[in-house]
């Protein structure tokens, strides 16, 4: 009915449109838009005064679980589907009949009708489902019950261990009915479980998640409503273990120790250890126990980690615990100062504490043109040194001498940058880094360079040479717009030059002729 | 019973000479108007004449501008079926005094329905619902009007003016909401199977 009036309206409003006929058709359009709108907000704002006519109807008895008509019992009829019309409630008769119309039911539209009555034994209710027939009349009997009462839970506390025994108590139906316990533990059904009581269930094969249990009381006729429990099965990772820090070393075997991660759990565990010279890849070994013995060798950064993980559960592990350290093989220097004569039962001898030095050199290991070559050194000593010097050969590159006159906390971190020296063509090239304290050579690298483009130019000399060439072209420019101007200007303060200038031309020609 | 219930029979006795053996009684006849009261919404109303004209638009001229539409129950769809003033075509445009109408009003108005007195009828009702018209001017009780049929009988619907719905009498019912159909009212009926009702 509503969409009927609205079409009329909306006819009506089209025709008031097209008498207005010295409007633009943009201009109709905005008023067309403007009606429209103010249609709309008059239908939703002001209430409709008609109302609709439904001829639905729905009959029927309401009985109880002993199979006698229930009289006076609240009963609403609802249309499924359905948006206005859709209730009507009634009471049933002595005869547990009740009929109700009005309803917006269409032909073969499912209704569901709701009957309830407070007893002396308690709220008794029910519901049931019909089918309207091609004249919109449907025909529904409901048999309302006394649910048994709730059965009632003890509480499941959360846990780690991944099974439970769930428990409850369940009371006898008040009509004295027989009576069994529904049980869900998530969305998985356990078998009924008959008779009232305590009762228990065990369940194993918990995953680590929030669970929800619920048990529910049923008879034959109607079921208690569910009562419910939730409780988590959690799991935490391991601790990280605590490894022994390594300290910086000449080449040797050595063992990695540390201190495995706690579970907070209790879950039993074990331990990966891993290590690699830096960049290369990770040598693992699962189920490590501390300590773990390994040859280092060369000149190298080597890095080391260990974590702790659990055997079962979910397997978590905790994070890496990481430590890396520099082996570098260097000869052991001449006793310093520090070296003193031994002593003792063991005999004569000499102790010594060898100046250990370590230089890591990161290389860049291509370079682009018009780039300059990167060298990140890192170097330490376990001694005091000063007056180092950091020396690159190259034949390709030029890379300044750098020298440390003194170190801080005997480490030290810089860039060497090399420029190249002329034209040089994509290809490796070879260059050696030298380290010496004093005059002595104590450290000779030799390193690789990849060039994947040619250099050209030494980059400094292309940025100052660029600048010039500019203010070149730029004074030239300004020569010329100057002589330009001057031209305009002689040439309108003298207006027969150019007839002067005209007549020598042609007297020239004249003459050659 | 049925005779006597269509007119309003008022006698005029014009009583005997008092000298004189023999007197005289004058009878006449008057017809009831038939005068039908529309309140505002919708309301569901029967002809208590058979019409004269039944066009439309005519037998409401005098309402013309109080009514908004006008629904008859098409038996066949089992749907209604609406007539607006305001369009340009209506699926009826004639009334037919046999059947109930629905007719949204704007206002309280009443209407002098203009026509002659209708015969004793029958109504054929098929099975599902129907809006058979009852165009006497007195009442008469549900049960008697489907005495006959009351096997196929299963709910007969007035419409309340007031409440803007529906009153189900259901032959289940012990407690319906009215017992009779009266004079001027439609109504919707509800029959199991096909059957003939006489008025």
């Amino acid at each position: 009915m509503i969409l009927q009036q609205s079409t009329i309206k909306m006819n009506l409003l089209n025709k008031i449109i097209q008498k207005a006929s010295p409007l633009s058709k943009k201009e109709k359009s905005q008023i067309f838009l403007t009606l429209l709108l103010i249609h709309f907000l008059i239908l939703i704002l002001i209430p409709s005064t008609s109302a609709d006519v439904y001829v639905g109807t729905t009959e029927g008895y309401i009985y109880n679980t002993e199979g006698q008509v229930v009289d006076a019992s609240d009963v609403t009829v609802t249309v499924n589907q359905c948006i206005v019309g859709c209730t009507q409630s009634i009471v049933s008769e002595n005869s547990g009949y009740y009929v109700t119309a009005n309803l917006n039911l269409p032909k073969q539209g499912v209704v569901t009708v709701y009957a309830q009555k407070m007893t002396a034994l308690g709220l008794e209710f029910g519901q049931a489902n019909g089918i309207a027939n091609d004249y919109q009349a449907a025909n529904v009997n409901v048999v309302i019950c006394l649910p048994a009462p709730q059965p009632s839970l003890v509480q499941e506390p959360n846990t780690h261990d991944t099974f439970a025994t769930l428990e409850w108590a369940s009371s006898a139906d008040l009509k004295g009915y027989a009576t069994w316990d529904e049980v869900r533990v998530d969305s998985t059904n356990y078998p009924k479980n008959n008779n009232p009581g305590s009762k228990s269930l065990d369940i194993t094969g918990l995953s680590f998640s929030s669970h929800t249990w619920r048990v529910r009381t049923c008879t034959n006729f109607c079921c208690s409503s569910w009562v419910t429990d939730t409780f988590n099965v959690g799991n935490t990772r391991p601790n990280p273990p605590t490894p022994t820090p390594q300290l910086d070393t000449i080449p040797t075997t050595i063992d990695f120790t540390w201190i495995s991660g706690a579970d907070e759990d209790f879950d039993e565990t074990f331990d990966e250890f891993e290590y690699h010279i830096i960049e290369d890849n990770w040598e693992s070994t699962t189920n490590a126990i501390s300590p773990i013995s390994k040859e280092v060798f060369g000149c190298n950064y080597y890095e080391w980690r260990v974590r702790t993980c659990e055997k079962e559960s979910e397997q978590l592990c905790s994070s890496w615990a990481t430590d890396g350290f520099i082996a570098c093989g260097i000869q052991c220097p001449a006793c310093t100062s520090n070296c003193g004569s031994g002593g003792g039962d063991g005999g004569g001898g000499t102790t010594c504490t060898a100046k250990t030095k370590t230089l890591v050199v990161t290389n860049q290991l291509t370079t682009e043109q018009e780039e300059a070559h990167k060298l990140l050194i890192s170097f330490a000593t376990s001694g005091t040194s000063d007056n180092i010097w950091f020396k690159v050969n190259s034949s390709e590159f030029d890379f300044s001498d750098y020298p440390i006159t003194s170190l801080i906390d005997s480490k030290a971190k810089f860039e060497l940058i090399g420029k190249p020296k002329g034209k040089v063509p994509p290809g490796e090239y070879n260059f050696t880094l030298d380290v010496f304290e004093g005059n002595k050579k104590t450290i000779e690298e030799q390193m690789t360079i990849k060039v994947k483009k040619p250099l050209l130019i030494n980059v400094k000399r292309i940025a100052q040479e660029m600048p010039k060439r500019k203010s070149w072209w730029i004074y030239s420019l300004i020569v010329i717009i100057i002589l330009i101007i001057l031209y305009i200007y002689l040439k309108n303060r003298n207006p027969s030059m150019n007839q002067k200038i005209k007549g020598k031309v042609k007297n020239t020609l004249k003459k050659k002729i | 019973m049925k005779k006597a219930g269509i007119i309003l029979m008022v006698f005029v006795i014009i009583f005997p000479i008092a000298t004189a053996d023999t007197g005289q009684i004058e009878v006449n006849i008057f017809q009831e108007d038939c005068i039908i009261d529309f309140q505002e919404g919708w309301n569901l109303f029967s002809f208590c004449k058979n019409l004269n004209d039944n066009n439309l638009a005519n037998v409401l001229s005098s309402i013309s501008d109080k009514y908004r539409y006008v629904m008859v129950w098409d038996e066949t769809q089992q749907s209604f079926e609406i007539y607006s003033p305001r369009a340009s075509q209506n699926p009826f445009t004639t009334f037919n005094d046999n059947y109930s109408y629905f007719i949204y009003m704007y206002e309280q108005v009443t209407l002098d329905i203009s026509g002659s007195i209708p015969p004793t009828e029958q109504r054929n009702l098929p099975e599902g619902w129907t809006t058979p018209a009852y165009q006497y001017d007195f009442s008469t009780a549900v049960a008697d009007i489907f005495q006959n049929t009351w096997v196929n009988f299963r709910y007969i619907m007035k419409w309340d003016n007031i409440n803007q719905e529906f009153q189900i009498y259901s032959k289940s019912s012990s407690n319906n909401p009215f017992t009779q159909i009266n004079s001027k009212e439609g109504r919707f009926i509800y029959m199991y199977d096909s059957s003939t009702i006489d008025y």
